[in-house]
C-alpha cells in the first residue's frame, strides 16, 4: 500500500504541487506590503489570498496530468480502472496541497508572531485555510477532468486563464463560493464566518465530486449516477446558502483598551506597542483643532461599531512604521466627516474635501519638524462641518 | 482539386479553426466588458482586462506551432523555413484580426504591443520550455501582472508589469519588440536548446520499469 502510494506520489503532479504550492503561496504574501502581519487574522486571511494564483496553476498542471493520463484511456477503460486512477492522481495532488498550504500558513503565523504580534492563530483563524485547500481541490479536479476528456495540451493553457477569470469575477461581484481570502485594510473588528467557510468546503468537495464522477468512463454507471446526484445535491445546497449569506466576514466588537482622554485612544491588543507613536503623532493635530475653537474630540477607537459624533475609527494602519501620523490623521478627519449625518450636501462636502487636503499637508509639516498652522479658510471649513454634524 | 485537399490538411494540422476560435474569445471577453451585461465592477476592472485578452490568442498561436516538431510536419517536401515563416504571417494577420476589433475606449497600440508580445513570448517558450510548461507560463503572464503589478487607482502600474502599460511605454514597446523578434529567431533557428526537457512534472512515465 505505501509503495503503491509512493509510486502514486512520484508519477502524478504531487511533488511539483508541493513545490509549487509553497512557493508561490509565501512569494504571493511576502512580495506584498506586509502590514498583515501586524494582526494575525489578517495575516492568514491575506495568505489565503494567493489561491487567486495558485488555483489557475494547479488547474493547468491537473489538466496536463489528466491528459497524460488519457493517453491511456483505453487501459483504463477496459480495465473498469478510468475514475479510480484520475481520483487517484487527485487525491494524492490534494494531500500534497493541503500539507504545503499548511505549512505555508504555519510560516506565515510564525512571521507574525515574531513581528511582535500577541498570541498565535486560533481555532477559527486556523480554520480559514480549510476553504481555501478545498478551493485548490476543486480547482485540481477541473483540470484533471478537462485534460482527461479532452486529451490536448492547450488546456493547460486554457484551464489557467477560465480559472483565474472565474476567481476575478466572483470578487468584483461578491459571489462567496469562488473566493477565500484577501483583504487590503485592518481586520480589527471583523472575524471569518464559520458557517460561511464550511458551506465554502461543501460547495468546493459537491464540485470535485461532480468533476471527477464525470472522468468515469465505460462501465459502473449507476455508481456514477449516485455520485452525481450527492455532488450536484451538495452544490445546490450550499450554493444557495452561500448565495444567500451576506459576506464571508461578521463584524464583531474587538476587545479594546482606551487610555487617555482629549480623545481617548483605543487600541485592540496587536496595536498596544504603537500606542506611543499614536499619542504622539496626534498631539499637535488636537492642539491646532483646539486652538480653532474646533470641538473636542472624544475618542480614537479601533470598535468598528462604536462611531458617533465626535469619535474616529482607525480603520486601517497602511505602512504604519514610516508614518503613524498619516493613520491618525486619517482617523481624525473621518471623525469629522464620518460621522457627519448630512454631509451629503454641498457646503459640506467642500468642507471636507478642504480639510483632507490640510491634514495631510499639516502632517507632511510634522515630519519635517515644522508647527502646524491653521488658515482661516480651514478653520472655517471645520466650524461648517462641526456645525451639520451636532445638529 | 489536389489544393483543396492540401489546405484541409493545413487547417486541421495547423489548427487554424482553434486560432479562429481563441479570437472569438477575445472579441466575446471585449464584447462582455463593454457591452449590454451589467456586469458589477466593470469600470474597475475594465480598464486592466482589456490589454489583457489577447493571452487567448497567444495560447492557440503556440498550441499550433507545437506542430513543428511533429513528424509529418518535420518530413514534408516543402521548405520547413518557408512553413515556419507561413505560419509567422499567419500569427500576425491574427493579431491585426485582433487589433481590428479594439473595442471603444481602448488604444489599438496597446493591443498589437501587447499581442505581439504574448505571440512572441509564446514562439519563445514553446522551444525553450516543453509544451506544459510553456502553455502554462504563457497563462500566468498576464494573471501576475495584474495581481502583483497593479497599484491602487491613479498610480502607474509597476515597471516589468508591462502588459498594462498605456500606449505611450517605451519599455512596453521594446519589450514587446524583443520578444517578436526573439520568438520569431528561436522559431525558424533549428536547434534552440530546450532547457527545461522533462515531459512530466516530475519523473517520466518511462524511466522505470
Amino acid at each position: 500500500m505505501m509503495g503503491m502510494a509512493w509510486l502514486l506520489f512520484r508519477r502524478s503532479i504531487a511533488p511539483f504541487a508541493l513545490i509549487a504550492t509553497l512557493g508561490l503561496m509565501l512569494a504571493s504574501f511576502f512580495l506584498r506590503p506586509l502590514e498583515p502581519l501586524i494582526e494575525m487574522t489578517w495575516a492568514i486571511y491575506n495568505f489565503n489570498f494567493g489561491t487567486v494564483l495558485l488555483a489557475p496553476i494547479l488547474g493547468g498542471l491537473a489538466a496536463w496530468d489528466g491528459v497524460r493520463l488519457s493517453s491511456a484511456r483505453g487501459i483504463f477503460v477496459a480495465r473498469g480502472h478510468a475514475l479510480r486512477s484520475v481520483v487517484a492522481h487527485w487525491a494524492m495532488g490534494v494531500l500534497s496541497v493541503a500539507v504545503s498550504y499548511a505549512v505555508g500558513a504555519g510560516l506565515v503565523a510564525f512571521a507574525a508572531h515574531n513581528s511582535g504580534t500577541p498570541a498565535f492563530p486560533g481555532a477559527l483563524q486556523a480554520w480559514t485555510i480549510v476553504p481555501a485547500v478545498g478551493l485548490l481541490s476543486f480547482a485540481l479536479a477541473i483540470g484533471y477532468v478537462v485534460g482527461w476528456h479532452t486529451s490536448q495540451p492547450i488546456y493547460v493553457g486554457v484551464v489557467p486563464v477560465i480559472v483565474f477569470s472565474a476567481i476575478i469575477f466572483s470578487y468584483t461581484v461578491n459571489l462567496n463560493f469562488v473566493r477565500v481570502g484577501g483583504a487590503t485594510a485592518s481586520m480589527v473588528s471583523l472575524r471569518p464566518r464559520l458557517d460561511v467557510g464550511a458551506a465554502q468546503l461543501v460547495f468546493y468537495i459537491g464540485g470535485s465530486v461532480l468533476a471527477l464522477s464525470m472522468a468515469a468512463g465505460g462501465r459502473r454507471l449507476s455508481a456514477r449516477a449516485g455520485a452525481v446526484a450527492a455532488g450536484l445535491g451538495a452544490l445546490a445546497l450550499s450554493g444557495a446558502f452561500l448565495l444567500a449569506a451576506d459576506g464571508t466576514l461578521e463584524t464583531i466588537s474587538p476587545d479594546v483598551r482606551c487610555v487617555g482622554d482629549g480623545p481617548e485612544l483605543c487600541l485592540s491588543p496587536e496595536y498596544e506597542r504603537f500606542r506611543a507613536r499614536f499619542v504622539t503623532a496626534s498631539g499637535p493635530l488636537v492642539e491646532a483643532l483646539d486652538l480653532a475653537g474646533v470641538p473636542k474630540l472624544e475618542r480614537l477607537t479601533q470598535n468598528g461599531l462604536d462611531v458617533g459624533v465626535g469619535i474616529g475609527f482607525i480603520p486601517m494602519l497602511r505602512a504604519i512604521d514610516e508614518n503613524p501620523e498619516v493613520v491618525v490623521a486619517g482617523s481624525i478627519v473621518n471623525a469629522f466627516t464620518n460621522s457627519c449625518r448630512s454631509r451629503d450636501t454641498e457646503d459640506v462636502w467642500d468642507a471636507s474635501s478642504l480639510v483632507v487636503r490640510w491634514v495631510y499637508d499639516a502632517y507632511s509639516a510634522v515630519e519635517q519638524g515644522d508647527a502646524i498652522a491653521i488658515p482661516d479658510e480651514v478653520a472655517e471649513a471645520f466650524r461648517v462641518i462641526a456645525i451639520q454634524c451636532t445638529t | 482539386m489536389h489544393y483543396v485537399r492540401s489546405i484541409q490538411v493545413v487547417l486541421k494540422r495547423w489548427r487554424i479553426g482553434r486560432i479562429g476560435v481563441s479570437i472569438g474569445a477575445v472579441w466575446l471577453v471585449w464584447g462582455l466588458l463593454d457591452g449590454p451585461l451589467d456586469v458589477p465592477g466593470r469600470d474597475s476592472i475594465a480598464a486592466d482586462v482589456w490589454p489583457l485578452a489577447p493571452v487567448f490568442l497567444a495560447l492557440a498561436i503556440a498550441d499550433s506551432a507545437t506542430c513543428f516538431s511533429h513528424e509529418t510536419e518535420r518530413t514534408a517536401s516543402r521548405s520547413l523555413r518557408g512553413r515556419k515563416l507561413a505560419h509567422v504571417c499567419l500569427a500576425g494577420a491574427s493579431v491585426l484580426a485582433l487589433s481590428v476589433m479594439t473595442p471603444a475606449g481602448a488604444a489599438t497600440g496597446v493591443v498589437i504591443r501587447n499581442a505581439g508580445f504574448l505571440v512572441g513570448l509564446g514562439y519563445l517558450l514553446l522551444r525553450l520550455l516543453s509544451r506544459p510548461y510553456a502553455l502554462l507560463t504563457i497563462a500566468m503572464v498576464p494573471p501576475i501582472m495584474w495581481i502583483m503589478g497593479t497599484q491602487p487607482p491613479g498610480v502607474a502600474p509597476a515597471d516589468w508589469a508591462i502588459l498594462l502599460h498605456p500606449k505611450s511605454s517605451i519599455v512596453a514597446t521594446t519589450a514587446s519588440a524583443a520578444a517578436v523578434v526573439l520568438g520569431i529567431a528561436t522559431l525558424m533557428h533549428e536547434s534552440t536548446p530546450q532547457i527545461l526537457r522533462i515531459r512530466t512534472p516530475f519523473g517520466s512515465r518511462t524511466s522505470r520499469p
